[in-house]
């Protein structure tokens, strides 16, 4: 399997189901795979077959289990993963946690837009950056 | 002269041999013949003297040449006397007997008539006493037989005989004695013979002394000095006194002269004198009518008041200008009343007991003050220095002196002393003196009762027992010495009861009974003390609670962010999925909940903001504002293409602050003007710098609607808003953020507005420094 997808760790299924609308709005449906909480996300990072691993990793901070800065440092400091591209993209706008995903090695920080619309962009943008 | 003394010498030389020829063959006769020598010299003396005396002063010559009358009798008594002569053969030897009685006369001659220099003698008096004590001791010797016995045949001579010698020898050496004493009235020459005579006077009593046999060598010698010594006496006085009497009246002559010239120096002298006395008795009167003059005209000018009161007519007898300018009445006015109707009643009466006493007492002045009642009616103070006047004592003179400014200044020192003591003994305030080295001098009661102790119990104890630190007072007095006076020192005491009590103290130097002390004040601050501990407390709960609330509102507006993601995406795709289904009713509500979705999602991004600039952690450093507002701008432009808006953004302006909150404090400014000119026809937006009172002010100028200033208060208040919401959509949380920024800066923000005009937002930051 060779196919470019997005994996996602997300526990807001409401937030999981508006991704997928959106993605079906960028003509990209069925590129997503989602887990719900962050010990979920390392173990199916670490055990996928290495061309099967995910084109972009797209983490929410507040994970369940193990949250998502610690799930980024471990995808870092994991040799087999660690050159994934990873997005936290995450409710909060405190410029803290920005300074401390992109400090962990993220590629980008992105806040969850409230207005659906800014949301379909910013799925849109993501998608022509890395699928 | 020369010659004279040779022929003297050989001639007396040639008597001696002969003399003594004689001796040796017939004692006797030898002894005859020089006792009528000895008789024929005294008896000379006194014819030579006797007849010269108006020519002599000195007295002593006539009395001694009287003696020698009489000595001259006696001693031929004694030459006849003698038993071998045969001319008393009943009475024995007379011959020592008339001898002692000669000596005694010769003696007693000389011994008295020193005293008789400047004295006059009476010769007849002289004679006659001589005579009595002749014809009584004669009567002694042969009719009374009493005369003491002298010599005794085969046993020689009796004690009296010796003591007697003795005795005439003592009286003679207290003659010599007189004459050295007296020797200024002789002259050098006669008062030299007399000296030696005399000597050989007593030489010659002494050789008679030593004899026992009557016809021995002693005997003998005694005779040949006794020739000699009655010749010096008759050299002296016959050819001294006459022979050479211009030598006695000459030394008259000259001591009168000189005396005559001293008296004359001494009357020229009492005559200078004299003319002296004049010129300055002269020079006094002209002085003293000068001084009377001056003294008088004194008294016209002289600032106190000088009058005399004759007490039996009371009436002023002289007044001078001053009293009258004291009184305020002419001098013809006061020569017509009573002194005393010018006095208050009891300064009357004090005046009045004052004067009776006086005339018992001596002569002096006293202090009291009298009331003086001015022709005006009003009062002034005087003070009478009254003097009685010797001659009569019915006057009295007075001089007054007008002390009622000196006793007004008395006054109000007084009273502002009991002002300052009744002020500091009800005052609140303790109030306290202690001397330099430490001792407390004065402690009002609110001192004593801030540190519990009872009246007056802290007087003379040491300040530094009531400090809780002992070395505290030292400190600020030290700080008092160098800085000057101590305000508010926050201080802790030691109450009696040994708990501490805070006060705040208040220092300066004063002059406390002469000596440099300390005055401080004391303010009990335990209260406030206690209520600024118990702010601190609910300051920091506030904090703490302040800390919580804006969690809430944090955690609140992140929370809330997921549901309405939620509300807005599935509504949107309600609208796109089911629109055929839903009627137009439908859809409109559907477009409604999307529209608040969105509208809370604002409010809640604002909120997050506002937390967010709180929470934040400032990094300082140098930012260029100007660039920062360019940015905005071109932003601003880019949200909303189709607004025409004129930008004028100052160059090269700097702050130091935090980039990242400068920049949401100018967006939130900007977005504002951006905002409200929205509806005007050329909007402008500024941003300049200026300075007020030397402070850099920062400040965002528009030309939009402006509000009405009556509302400022609230400007600054989350989700207060002064425009509704359908004109100018927003949530109030703007200019709270805003708000924040700059006081997380230290710094100050302000707004000018006029309606219709524009708004013009002013801030300054504080001072980096200020910060650190």
């Amino acid at each position: 399997m060779n196919e470019k997808y997005i994996f996602m760790a997300e526990d807001n299924t409401n937030d999981t189901a508006l991704m997928q609308r959106a993605l079906r709005k960028c003509q990209k449906p069925n590129k997503l795979i989602v887990v719900s909480n962050g010990k979920d996300a390392l173990n199916y990072l670490t055990s996928s077959a290495e061309n099967a691993k995910p084109s972009v990793i797209i983490l929410d901070l507040k994970l369940p289990l193990i949250d998502g800065l610690e799930v980024l440092r471990q995808i870092r400091s994991d040799e087999s993963i660690k050159h994934l591209p990873v997005i936290i993209l995450s409710a909060s706008i405190d410029e803290n946690d920005r300074l401390k995903s992109i400090n962990l090695g993220a590629d980008d920080f992105l806040c969850k837009p409230i207005n659906f619309d800014d949301f379909v962009k910013m799925v849109s943008r993501i998608c022509e950056q890395w699928l | 002269m020369k010659n004279k003394y040779i022929f003297n010498t050989v001639f007396g030389l040639a008597v001696f041999i002969f003399l003594y020829i004689i001796s040796r063959f017939n004692y006797p006769l030898f002894h005859s013949i020089t006792e009528m020598i000895t008789v024929f010299i005294a008896a000379s003396v006194f014819i030579i003297i006797w007849n010269g005396r108006h020519l002599l002063d000195n007295q002593y010559y006539l009395l001694i040449s009287i003696g020698f009358l009489f000595l001259a009798f006696f001693d031929f008594m004694h030459m006849v006397g003698n038993k071998g002569m045969g001319v008393f053969p009943q009475y024995g030897n007379l011959g020592p007997t008339f001898y002692i009685i000669s000596r005694y006369i010769l003696s007693l001659s000389f011994f008295i008539a020193p005293f008789f220099i400047k004295r006059k003698v009476k010769t007849a008096i002289m004679f006659m006493i001589y005579t009595v004590i002749s014809i009584l001791v004669l009567l002694s010797v042969f009719y009374w037989q009493n005369f003491p016995v002298t010599y005794i045949e085969g046993t020689g001579l009796t004690t009296f005989k010796i003591i007697s010698d003795y005795s005439i020898d003592f009286i003679l050496l207290a003659a010599l004695g007189l004459l050295i004493y007296n020797r200024h009235a002789f002259d050098a020459r006669v008062l030299k013979y007399i000296y030696f005579s005399l000597i050989l006077f007593i030489a010659t009593g002494l050789s008679f002394t030593l004899y026992t046999d009557p016809f021995g060598l002693t005997n003998a010698i005694g005779h040949f000095l006794q020739i000699i010594s009655f010749s010096l006496v008759f050299l002296t006085f016959v050819e001294t006194g006459l022979a050479k009497p211009q030598n006695l009246l000459f030394r008259n002559l000259t001591q009168s002269n000189e005396e005559i010239q001293k008296l004359n120096m001494k009357l020229e002298n009492v005559n200078d004198d004299l003319m002296y006395s004049i010129a300055e008795l002269e020079k006094t009167d002209a002085a003293l009518k000068i001084s009377e003059a001056q003294a008088n005209s004194l008294i016209k000018l002289a600032p106190t008041a000088i009058f005399e009161v004759d007490l039996i007519k009371q009436r002023f007898t002289s007044v001078n200008e001053a009293m009258c300018k004291m009184s305020g009445y002419t001098r013809e006015e006061l020569f017509d009343i009573d002194p005393m109707d010018l006095l208050d009643e009891e300064s009357g009466k004090n005046l009045a007991a004052r004067i009776i006493k006086r005339f018992s007492l001596n002569n002096s002045s006293d202090f009291i003050e009298y009331r003086v009642k001015k022709k005006d009616g009003s009062f002034i103070y005087m003070v009478f220095n009254i003097s009685f006047n010797d001659d009569s004592l019915d006057k009295v003179f007075v001089i007054g002196h007008d002390v009622t400014i000196r006793r007004m200044y008395e006054n109000q020192l007084r009273e502002s002393e009991e002002r300052f003591r009744t002020l500091s003994e009800t005052s609140l305030v303790g109030v306290g003196v202690s001397s330099t080295e430490g001792d407390i001098l004065y402690a009002n009661q609110s001192y004593e009762q801030i540190l519990g102790y009872d009246h007056a119990e802290l007087i003379g104890t040491k300040a530094d027992n009531v400090y809780w630190n002992p070395g505290d007072r030292n400190y600020w007095v030290n700080k008092l010495f160098s800085d000057g006076p101590i305000r508010d020192l926050e201080v802790r005491l030691k109450r009696k009861d040994g708990l501490p009590v805070w006060v705040s103290i208040s220092a300066s130097l004063i002059t406390y009974g002469g000596y440099k002390a300390v005055m401080s004040t004391i303010q009990d601050i335990s209260a406030r003390k206690k209520a600024e501990e118990g702010l601190k407390h609910y300051a920091a709960e506030l904090e703490a609670s302040n800390k919580e609330l804006e969690a809430f509102a944090y955690s609140l507006s992140h929370d809330l962010r997921a549901p309405l993601r939620a509300l807005d995406g599935f509504s949107q795709a309600i609208l796109e999925d089911y629109k055929d289904i839903l009627d137009a009713a439908g859809n409109d509500y559907l477009m409604r909940i999307r529209s608040a979705a969105q509208n809370m999602a604002q409010i809640t991004e604002g909120m997050l903001k506002l937390s967010e600039v709180i929470r934040y952690d400032i990094h300082w450093e140098k930012v260029c504002l100007s660039e920062t507002v360019s940015m905005i701008a071109q932003d601003l432009r880019e949200k909303d293409p189709e607004r025409e808006i004129e930008f004028y953004i100052a160059k090269n302006i700097y702050a130091n602050g935090d980039p990242s909150l400068l920049r949401i404090l100018l967006y939130n400014l900007l977005e504002n003007s951006w905002k409200f000119t929205s509806k005007s026809r050329q909007a402008r937006i500024e941003f300049n710098s200026t300075k007020i009172d030397g402070v850099e002010v920062f400040f965002v100028k528009d030309n939009g609607i402006g509000f009405d200033m009556q509302y400022s208060g609230n400007l600054f208040q989350p989700f207060q808003r002064l425009h509704p919401d359908n004109n100018f959509p927003g949530h109030g949380i703007g200019l709270a953020t805003v708000l924040r920024v700059v006081s997380r800066h230290g710094g100050e923000i302000w707004a000018d507005s006029e309606i219709g005009k524009g708004t013009t937002f002013f801030f300054r930051l504080g001072d980096y420094g200020m910060q650190q």
